[in-house]
């Protein structure tokens, strides 16, 4: 019931909260940080994250749940296709979650930047909601949505394991301002190419327009830590290209 | 957006923790997913528990702990009580099967308040800091129900 940890490692509900998207940047770049040279949470890290790819084919539908427990856990795989379904709805109206989690929590802020970049993923027929450290594979759809305390002006900036920085949205000369809103769906869904290596995503929140053409240059020069207006706050995440 | 299609998304995000922690606590698939059931029926049942709460997962975590120890109560005339090496442990070594069933027996024969602070301090390591997040009070109140459990092992092993 216990894993080996130091007194250092996060525990469990760090790491889930970590692949759930709930921490704040400040907090998931320490994560990150610690993670990096910890040989122990990247095994964790992996363990459950497999557990959250096989949940969608082997747990019991979302829909038998109005059923009795035994009754559900015998129709789950029949109703696979249910969660399909519902999943591919999910895709088009974003992470209405957050909405509802954070309605009682209207004027707070996020922790080190005052908007979040959110996507969902989408294989097949099954979607998933975007995490930090995600594996994604060439043909999987992603969407995107941003969480704004306030109005702010936004770029969505792609690396891939080239090197090559693609401005994915906006298709304009400077930053377009988003509304403030738990769940603003942009305008743009990617589909991964077959490029080997990481892709990274970098979300950048600006409160003014700024130029895309200095973001992308920023980004290009220091994907770690770019050189931004001030002002300006920068979200990075790593989707993990698995071999097709 | 109505909360039934919320707590749907919420069950494909964060359903495999609470799938994950049941099968830990309880040791049985079946019991496991009948928790995972039992959580999210909740939910649709009854959305207004969410309110105010910074975390899913953190409410979630607690939601699943209530139920498996629930669970577990109900096995207590099945068990027996905690193996006599495992109170005052500084670092936790994975149990063996025998102390596992112990264990659980343990957790089911504590108060119900005691037993959720034995889950997330022993078996998941929380810091006291987490631990107050989870249990929705301050440090110092866990400081107290630490000790109390801490007593509680002592009089078991007859310190």
């Amino acid at each position: 019931m216990t894993r080996q940890r130091s007194a250092d490692c996060p525990s469990d509900l760090r790491l889930d909260q970590w692949l759930a998207g709930e921490l704040a940047q400040v907090e998931r770049a320490a994560l990150e940080a610690h993670a990096a040279g910890c040989e122990p949470c990247q095994r964790r890290r992996s363990e459950l994250m497999d557990a959250q790819r096989s949940f969608a084919s082997s747990a019991p539908a979302f829909a038998a749940l109005s059923q009795s427990p035994a009754k559900a856990g015998r129709s789950w795989r029949a109703l696979g296709p249910v969660l399909a379904a519902a999943a591919a709805v999910l895709l088009a109206l974003g992470q209405p979650w957050r909405y509802w989690l954070e309605r009682d929590q209207k004027n707070t802020r996020t922790k080190g930047s005052v908007a979040q970049l959110d996507w969902v993923v989408r294989r097949g027929e099954r979607v998933v909601a975007g995490r930090p450290d995600q594996s994604v594979r060439a043909g999987d759809a992603l969407r995107f949505s941003i969480r704004a305390h306030e109005p702010v002006y936004a770029a969505v900036i792609g690396r891939d394991g080239a090197g090559h920085v693609i401005v994915y949205y906006p298709e304009a000369a400077e930053l377009v301002q988003v509304a403030a809103g738990t769940d603003q769906p942009l305008p743009l869904a990617i589909e991964l190419d077959a490029t080997p290596g990481d892709e990274q995503l970098h979300g950048v929140f600006c409160p003014r327009p700024v130029a895309v053409a200095q973001v992308k240059q920023a980004i290009e020069r220091s994907a770690d830590a770019p050189a931004l207006p001030p002002g300006c706050s920068h979200q990075r995440a790593t989707l993990h290209k698995e071999a097709p | 957006m109505s909360p039934r299609l919320s707590i749907e998304t919420l069950y494909v995000s964060h359903g495999p923790a609470v799938l994950r922690r049941a099968r830990q606590l309880l040791g049985d698939e079946a019991e496991a997913q009948e928790v995972l059931h039992d959580v999210f029926t909740s939910l649709i049942q009854d959305p207004g528990q969410f309110a105010g709460m910074s975390s899913a997962m953190t409410f979630l975590y607690r939601m699943t702990t209530n139920a498996a120890l629930g669970r577990l109560r109900r096995r207590r005339t099945h068990a027996r009580l905690l193996a006599a090496n495992y109170a005052g442990r500084e670092e936790p070594t994975a149990p063996n099967t025998e102390t596992l069933v112990e264990l659980r027996a343990w957790l089911a024969s504590l108060p119900e308040e005691l037993a959720q602070v034995a889950v997330y301090y022993h078996m998941d390591e929380l810091t006291q800091e987490e631990l107050a997040g989870v249990l929705g009070c301050s440090r110092q109140w866990v400081g107290k129900l630490l000790q109390q459990l801490q007593q509680l092992q002592r009089r078991r092993h007859g310190k």
